[in-house]
């Protein structure tokens, strides 16, 4: 499995003011948490972590070297969660979790359909529902990636997490019968669908209706 | 038109529209989406308007998802009337819409078809908007 790298620093600014001027100065605050470890106030250069963000995923394990005073401490994490600027999509801070062993995490692993399905073939639409499966697993077990076959699915059927063939060790969270994707049929033409809109315009004008309170509704 | 069913008030004040998106501020359905950079009343007359330029270009392919629900009455008051007797006539429904909301997001299809799609919805709209795309990368999003 690839490993990437991160270069961090413990991080003295905390609250809100200190870390928009700690973002202004190009970094990204970030923390370290787990099982077994006190959690860490840590930052990054932004420039480093752009870099290394295009080819990681959260089951791409990191490996984290926090620059302290006068020592480095290298430290096996798994990236756990974003936060993005809502309108720059920027990262604005970073969550990265330390497993223990013999403690089981919660993951997302990225799903891969793999084919294109026979409904497509015949018209029909592929809904992709679940791209990344939440699973429980061992941290010694965690695999890159799941690959489904999805050749089969004709038009109308979906794919169900039960359908899935897991590693041993890998428990989605999920309900078995949530489905995954589905072939969806095709739609009515273009046409049809503004003509109705069109219909829908003459009958309406008509104002929802209000709902009345408890008290009234009683007496009725 | 979109518009409610039913509603507990058949009028509402106006409110401020402050702040950012508190949700929907990422693609979750689609490949692509459509953010709003500022806030504003979506009329459901330009939602519905946004559909049909959208649904032109992809034909019969793909689909698209619309994430905003004009659920807010505007009244107005007729014309040439003196101020005052109460609040005016409903005359439509909005969404109110902050800065990062995802209103449109398009799925299923090439991306050169999904791009146009959101552009001409874009033309429909009053305010600034950019296109998005889903975030691929492992992690979850806050």
């Amino acid at each position: 499995m690839e490993m990437a790298t991160l270069h961090a620093e413990i991080r003295k600014e905390l609250g809100k003011r200190p870390v928009k001027r700690l973002r202004k100065a190009g970094y990204i605050p970030a923390v370290v948490y787990g099982p077994g470890q006190e959690p860490i106030s840590i930052k990054l250069k932004k420039s480093e972590v752009e870099r290394v963000f295009h080819h990681i995923t959260e089951t791409t394990p990191i490996n984290l070297k926090i620059k302290t005073d006068d020592r480095e401490k290298e430290l096996r994490v798994f990236l756990k969660m974003v936060q993005r600027d809502k309108i720059h999509d920027s990262i604005v801070h970073l969550d990265f979790y330390v497993p223990m062993k013999g403690h089981k995490m919660h993951i997302n692993i990225p799903v891969e359909y793999k084919g294109k399905p026979i409904g497509v073939e015949r018209g029909g639409l592929l809904e992709i529902l679940v791209e990344e499966l939440p699973v429980e697993i061992d941290p010694d077990k965690i695999i890159d990636k799941i690959e489904v076959d999805i050749e089969n699915l004709g038009l109308g059927e979906s794919l169900h997490v039960k359908d899935l063939d897991l590693p041993e060790g890998v428990k989605p969270i999920m309900d078995e019968e949530e489905v995954l994707a589905v072939v969806i049929a095709p739609r009515r033409g273009v046409e049809e669908e503004e003509e109705e809109a069109e219909v829908v315009e003459e009958q309406e004008e008509a104002q929802p209706e209000v709902i009345k309170k408890g008290k009234e509704k009683e007496e009725e | 038109m979109l518009m409610p069913r039913r509603v507990k008030y058949r009028k509402q004040h106006r409110g401020r529209m402050k702040g950012r998106a508190k949700g929907g501020a990422q693609v979750d359905f689609g490949e692509w989406g459509l953010k709003a950079l500022e806030p504003a009343w979506i009329t459901a007359q330009q939602i519905e308007a946004c559909r049909i330029a959208m649904m032109r270009v992809m034909k019969r392919r793909g689909k698209v998802w619309i994430k905003i629900f004009p659920d807010k009455p505007y009244t107005k008051k007729p014309a040439e009337t003196r101020m005052g007797k109460g609040k005016g006539n409903v005359e439509g429904w909005v969404a109110v819409v902050k800065p990062g909301r995802v209103m449109f997001e398009v799925g299923g299809v090439d991306e050169e078809i999904a791009l146009e799609a959101l552009r001409q919805a874009a033309n429909k709209l009053p305010i600034a908007t950019k296109i998005v795309q889903r975030h691929h990368l492992g992690g979850e999003m806050v």
